[in-house]
């Protein structure tokens, strides 16, 4: 069970709550190692977040996956944030600035992480694990050593739904 | 015995039979947005009587009203009854290309005040508050001041029992958030619409961004405002919802609907639509931070938006949502600035993220009473409350309200449309047309100042003072006195 994270927003520590489940990514290592019945078993008692992540009791995933179940590429952390919204870390950091010098810096830096994609403003790194707590641990490391300007791990949001109740 | 006023009007001798009488005047200096309540102490008569009443019953909301009858480019055609024409006489009479000499006589001679100088040689002119038949006096002032010779008109300023315009007429007392008749609600307690479009219904080239679970763009009361569109969800061609997910279908035709019975605040302007976000066939709705954040880009950018509505929002504040959204106001509409206008929540809590964010014009919901809406709010609806505190701009109708829904038994009802709308996702669009319409009368103006005209020319709600609270923020929106003050400015 992940334990209690935290990230930087506005420049500010943002504290995130620990769940009891994680998300696994389907199309990754994890996902093969399921493919089969363990996969079936996992989508009957997990829900589906989009066609590729399945959100599932952190124990489930580790009967299947086994005591390395936290360090399978494609299995992702899962918090609430204080206002009950679920968050996943999904691996993937963005890292804007407007010094394109700076950023090519910090892409050729980094052993950890591949960079994905690449723009004038803007890098797209990739944890080489490809896993969601090492795009947190890196997105953190970055914003403290205050590398860019912005520094954000990719979170996917649930929050309730709006609507006419 | 009905009272009969005689005044001028093209060059004729005019005669109104008085219905109603507005007895009581206030004084010149507190005709203003600050102004006290006002009272109403009527002589009904006739057929004014309920209308006279009702009034009288709800005297705030009723201030924005009172300018909008000052200035006879706003009038529109009074309701014709059998045989005559109901009017409510004020205690002001209205003068055309009056000179200062003639103002002055008039004070000397009636002890007449101005109360306000309108546009194009416009004077309001306020008998004085001790007379005893105030609208017997602006008759006669008028009729003095026409008779002199020296001015272009002169007649008392009448309230007018009006017709509501436009072909959406059946509609349109559904439409409350529009125009309130106060069945239910207080009359008034809306966003002014009609008269907003007697100045502009929206400009086509001005577009308004609708972030959300995607919009039917083919829905036949919407697709002819469609400018652009992007599923920044599942990379469809088009940003249609999936299966149940109607909210970014109603939060759009709140904003540009065409149809016979929903018409949008801004119907003339154009929309784009943008998925981002999709529910979890269940209670939940996800989003993807990094595609939310491409999606604000590209609204700007790619599809031209001048304004962004979100009617989304909760979860932890990430920067690079919040940089995003700077990007839009400071680089939007040629570097003047895309408007972002965001929902506050509906949690009865504080004001959730991103509408905590500085700088952008963040909504609450209020009802047909002009009440913030709270779960103990007279509207009955129990299981919500608008989002309240810090960063909270204004407010705007969020309670039933009729729009737009995608078509099927899967929408919020069966119909094209539904009645039912509501959340202070209801109350963003509502804002977003009307920055919309305020760019389109002066597209030259930059994004905080079209906040600042929608903020600065609300009607004040609530029990507290005029003024920002945390619980209304400005007050309750009014987009014809921004489309008016955007155009004097």
């Amino acid at each position: 069970m992940p334990g209690d994270a935290y990230y930087w927003a506005g420049g500010r520590k943002v504290a995130l709550h620990g769940s009891s489940d994680v998300v696994i990514d389907v199309t990754s290592a994890a996902g093969a190692q399921l493919a089969g019945s363990s996969l079936d078993s996992l989508r009957a008692q997990g829900r589906a977040l989009s066609a590729t992540l399945l959100l599932v009791p952190e124990a489930e995933a580790s009967a299947a996956l086994g005591d390395t179940s936290a360090s399978v590429a494609g299995v992702h952390p899962v918090y609430r944030s204080d206002d009950g919204a679920l968050v996943v870390v999904l691996p993937e950091v963005r890292v804007e600035s407007s010094d394109p010098r700076r950023l090519a810096d910090l892409g050729r830096s980094l052993s950890a992480a591949r960079v994905r994609e690449r723009s004038e403003e803007r890098l797209v790194l990739e944890p080489v694990s490809g896993r969601g707590a090492d795009a947190l641990r890196l997105a953190n490391m970055l914003a403290e050593s205050r590398a860019a300007e912005v520094t954000s791990a990719r979170f996917l949001r649930v929050v309730a739904r709006p609507g006419p109740g | 015995m009905p009272q009969v006023l005689e005044y001028y009007s093209g060059n004729r001798k005019q005669h109104v039979t008085v219905q109603g009488l507005f007895a009581a005047r206030q004084s010149p200096s507190s005709r203003g947005a600050d102004a006290a309540p006002m009272r109403f102490p009527v002589r009904p008569q006739g057929d004014g009587d309920q209308v006279l009443r009702l009034l009288a019953a709800q005297p705030r909301t009723v201030l924005s009203r009172f300018s909008v009858v000052s200035e006879s480019t706003t009038l529109v055609a009074p309701v014709s009854r059998p045989g005559e024409t109901t009017v409510i006489p004020t205690d002001t009479v209205t003068v055309l290309g009056a000179r200062t000499a003639e103002t002055t006589w008039a004070r000397r001679k009636y002890g007449v005040t101005i109360a306000q100088e309108g546009s194009d040689g416009k004077v309001l002119l306020a008998v004085p508050a001790d007379v005893g038949d105030p609208a017997a006096l602006t008759a006669e002032v008028a009729r003095a001041l026409y008779e002199r010779g020296t001015v272009t008109g002169a007649h008392p300023n009448f309230l007018r029992l009006v017709q509501r315009p436009g072909p959406a007429t059946a509609g349109a007392s559904a439409q409350w958030g529009l125009d309130n008749d106060g069945t239910p609600g207080v009359v008034g307690a809306d966003v002014a619409a009609h008269a907003a479009w007697t100045l502009s219904a929206g400009d086509p080239d001005v577009c308004v961004a609708v972030l959300d679970e995607g919009v039917d763009t083919r829905h036949p009361y919407l697709r002819a405002a469609v400018r652009a569109e992007r599923d920044f969800v599942d990379g469809n061609p088009t940003a249609a919802p999936d299966g149940d997910d109607a909210h970014g279908t109603a939060c759009a035709g709140i904003v540009a609907a065409r149809g016979p019975k929903v018409r949008g605040l801004a119907h003339g302007a154009g929309l784009v639509a943008v998925r981002i976000a999709k529910s979890d066939g269940g209670q939940g709705w996800i989003f993807d931070d990094f595609t939310t954040a491409d999606a604000i880009d590209w609204s700007w950018r790619q599809g031209k938006a001048d304004v962004l509505s979100n009617s989304w929002g909760g979860g932890p504040p990430v920067d690079v949502i919040t940089a995003a959204f700077r990007r839009a106001r400071n680089r939007g509409r040629g570097g003047k600035g895309a408007v972002v206008v965001i929902a506050s929540g509906n949690e009865q809590g504080v004001v959730s993220y991103p509408g905590n964010l500085p700088e952008v014009l963040t909504v609450g919901a209020s009802n047909q009473w002009d009440q913030r809406k709270t779960r103990t709010s007279q509207d009955g609806e129990t299981w919500w409350g608008s989002n309240i505190g810090p960063g909270l701009d204004l407010m705007a109708p969020g309670v039933g309200i009729l729009t737009t829904d995608i078509s099927g038994r899967r929408g919020y009802g069966r119909a094209l449309t539904t009645p039912t709308f509501n959340g202070t996702s209801a109350a963003t669009p509502f804002a977003a047309a009307a920055a919309a319409l305020v760019l389109s009368v002066r597209p030259d103006l930059g994004e905080a100042d079209v906040r600042r005209l929608l903020v600065a020319h609300t009607d004040h709600i609530g029990r507290g003072r005029p003024g920002w609270s945390r619980f209304v923020g400005h007050g309750r929106l009014n987009a014809f006195a921004a489309v008016r003050a955007a155009r004097r400015r």
